[in-house]
């Protein structure tokens, strides 16, 4: 047992040692998840479209001048231009200067003193998803505020027999940041992980060094306590203050936080040791799983959901850790959810402990 | 001496071939990795509409109003999987594990007010952590509840004798209609799954050179390399570059077949400058990538560098979260990624149909990263000649 122990440890401070002294496996596994983490952060930084530029055609008279003021206040749009052509417009739109156009009828003035329907077209540029979100909404709800003011000044009160409101519970001004970056964070993780470990081994294959220990339980768990301890540090650091500057929801506590953290961590280190078998030499790593990021963050069904594609993809890519994980997480973190709410997908996550621990237990059995 | 050169060109040409072909690696790297991954998007991206989303609906008054919301609710393909549930708080725990995306809560006065003349409250709490599930299932409980409301507003009027025009156009003075230009069909395989398939292509022209390059000065073969081309350094590139190339191109061709044959995205505009765009991008990253190697002097290295950079390209793009979002520090660097201009060649083309001349300034921005590596020349020269740079991990 004494032994044993002593097996590990020797294990550990080998496999410590071989990451700090290559600089390649330094740069993917430590320096990695900052960089990219920084990076993608400061890329969705501004979180929310605001003020998407806009034309308005063919305003007249006064309340077409008092919806194109109504328009031009929402917080989603800003009226940068006023035309009376549409095709002046069209340029606009595909010179990327404006994102949508209002189109307002000729005679909204009169229509509306005469108690006549007027009609307005909203024109989103489509071909820019987000903006065409911002472009509608933004258009929509200034109309119905010009509706609510003409009805109030007709009969005094406005009493819509429906007032509808949607209230985004975790995420007030929905900020893409803080939708995509905790699965971001959390699949740079795994991708850094089994490059940087598949870097290790392939690199101690073709030096012909073997790890201090015969045992392949002793080179298991050592190895993985190794990598444990870097990024307990590392995805420590990024978990909180990187979350703290990026203003990202943290609402568990901080040991439903680790229920998910570490068992996320164990099953992709052991996957790594299990792939990491596979290379021969120690730039196949990158080679062959740098393109694996977008795969893997499709799979998981956060950015677009498991609706929008088959099921048996979703169904086999529970197999790859990120995806119970991220879903764990985002529910503890972003919406503070129980550890209760995520018994499946911690009960996933341990069974993928255990799958990935005996594969990784075989590959470190055979001789490297 | 143009034909020595021509010759050189060859050889060097027919000699990468060769490793290629006697390389399992490099044969993956530069073919059957980035193919399978073209191929499983076409899989994931191959169902045409996004099945209906999850969402609790609580309806605490159960009157026959309420119910008729409801079924109106049912009517919507957005998120037409409804689970009705009793109380809000069983609503509450399906949504904190993720099972619902949303919750509609019909409140128990919601007849009485309606019936009363008092406007009666619908909330929709929708979760928020997905931004795309969001706006899809808030669009779908907003156009019933809009529905709704105004059959309800035009019954009241036509009942205070109102003609139909009349009661419409007092329920809603200014009527609206929203168009989608450019890609009437919202459908995410036409808009999303181009930009993760041109993503693959993009990766797989920079590992691939970087690849052809850094696998000579790991094994120590430049020498024989510049040899093959006569030991002319242009001829040994352009040699080297060719079969990988004219690969990069065929995966391109089988990605336009996927786009615009099996998915029948529409092509609007001019096949030629798509054409020319989609080669010149993979010239710029093959470009890059020399460029790469050359600075760092380090096959490993140079693939961490590659790697990174076509990676976070997508970010960086605007086509999934717009430039002008950006914080406005960020947005030069939008500029710096080829992928950038072809994306937006891509949309000004095949989606918008917007005059060809309007893309000749994103196929003259990716040629200035074509022409990179002429600043590296001499470096790379030195790579290839001087043997402590070979052999390196």
């Amino acid at each position: 047992m004494r032994r044993f122990i002593s097996d590990i440890w020797r294990v550990a401070t080998e496999e410590w040692r071989s990451v700090w002294h290559d600089e390649g496996v330094v740069l993917i596994v430590v320096f990695a998840l900052f960089i990219y983490g920084i990076s993608y952060s400061l890329g969705y930084g501004g979180e929310v479209l605001e003020e998407v530029p806009v034309a308005v055609v063919g305003r007249q008279g006064g309340i077409g001048r008092k919806l194109t003021r109504t328009l031009d206040a929402s917080p989603k749009i800003e009226v940068a231009y006023e035309l009376s052509d549409m095709g002046d417009a069209e340029q606009l739109l595909r010179n990327r200067k404006v994102w949508g156009v209002v189109a307002l009828s000729a005679d909204l003035d009169e229509d509306i003193l005469a108690g006549r329907q007027s009609r307005v077209a909203i024109l989103g540029d489509a071909s820019y998803f987000l903006a065409y979100r911002e472009v509608a909404e933004g258009a929509v709800a200034a109309i119905q505020q010009m509706n609510e003011a003409i009805i109030v000044q007709r009969n005094g009160v406005y009493r819509p027999p429906i007032v509808y409101e949607q209230r985004n519970l975790f995420n007030p001004s929905l900020g893409y940041g803080v939708f995509v970056m905790p699965a971001i964070i959390l699949l740079i993780v795994q991708q850094t992980v089994l490059i940087g470990v598949g870097m290790v081994s392939a690199t101690r294959r073709e030096r012909g060094v073997h790890l201090p220990s015969q045992s392949p339980l002793a080179i298991t768990v050592g190895r993985t306590l190794a990598y444990l301890a870097i990024y307990a540090v590392t995805l420590g650091f990024m978990l909180t203050v990187h979350y703290s500057l990026f203003d990202y929801p943290m609402r568990g506590e901080w040991w439903q936080c680790v229920a998910v953290v570490a068992p996320y961590l164990l099953a992709v280190i052991l996957l790594a040791q299990a792939v990491g078998a596979l290379f021969r030499r120690r730039e196949s790593s990158i080679v062959w799983l740098l393109w694996l990021s977008i795969p893997f963050l499709l799979i998981s069904g956060v950015s677009l959901p498991p609706q929008a594609f088959p099921q048996w993809l979703y169904v086999l890519g529970r197999v790859v850790p990120s995806s119970a994980a991220v879903d764990a997480w985002i529910a503890i973190q972003s919406r503070g959810a129980s550890l209760s709410d995520i018994a499946p997908q911690l009960m996933l996550l341990c069974s993928l402990v255990i799958l990935y621990g005996l594969l990784a237990l075989r590959a470190n059995k055979t001789p490297s | 001496m143009c034909h020595r050169f021509l010759s050189g060109v060859v050889a060097a040409a027919r000699r990468e071939t060769e490793r290629i072909l006697s390389n399992r690696e490099y044969r993956a790297v530069v073919w059957w990795l980035p193919l399978s991954i073209i191929l499983f998007f076409a899989i994931f991206f191959s169902k045409e509409v996004v099945g209906a989303l999850p969402v609790a609906v609580v309806d605490e008054d159960n009157s026959h109003l309420s119910r008729r919301l409801v079924s109106m609710l049912y009517a919507t393909h957005e998120i037409a999987d409804i689970h009705e549930l009793a109380d809000m708080f069983v609503a509450r725990e399906l949504l904190l594990g993720g099972e619902v995306v949303g919750i509609v809560e019909i409140p128990d006065d919601f007849a009485k007010n309606i019936l009363s003349g008092v406007s009666a409250e619908v909330v929709y709490y929708d979760s928020g952590t997905n931004v795309s599930t969001s706006s899809l299932s808030a669009k779908g409980v907003q156009t019933a509840v809009t529905t709704f409301g105004v059959g309800v507003a035009l019954q009241r009027a036509e009942i205070a004798g109102a003609m139909p025009d009349e009661a419409m156009a007092q329920a809603m003075p200014i009527a609206f209609s929203t168009y989608a230009l450019f890609n009437p069909w919202l459908n995410y395989a036409y808009y999303v799954a181009p930009c993760f398939w041109v993503m693959i292509l993009i990766i797989s022209s920079m590992l691939s050179t970087i690849y052809a390059v850094g696998t000579e000065l790991r094994g120590a073969t430049t020498v024989e390399w510049l040899r093959s081309a006569d030991g002319s350094l242009l001829g040994a590139l352009l040699g080297k570059l060719a079969p990988i190339t004219t690969l990069l191109w065929l995966l391109a061709a089988v990605v336009g077949v996927l786009i615009f044959g099996v998915y029948e995205a529409p092509m609007q505009g001019r096949w030629w400058v798509l054409i020319v765009g989609v080669m010149v991008l993979l010239l710029a990253y093959q470009a890059v990538a020399l460029f790469f190697v050359a600075i760092t002097a380090s096959f490993r290295l140079s693939l961490s560098l590659g790697g990174g950079y076509s990676v976070l390209a997508f970010t960086f793009s605007g086509v999934t979260f717009p430039t002008m979002a950006m914080f406005s520090a960020v947005r030069p660097l939008t500029k710096l990624f080829p992928y950038t201009y072809f994306m937006e060649l891509y949309i000004d083309q095949a989606v918008r149909g917007s005059a060809w001349w309007l893309s000749l300034w994103e196929v003259a921005s990716m040629l200035l990263f074509v022409l990179l590596p002429l600043l590296a020349l001499g470096r790379l020269r030195k790579l290839l000649l001087k043997r402590k740079f070979w052999g390196r991990l």
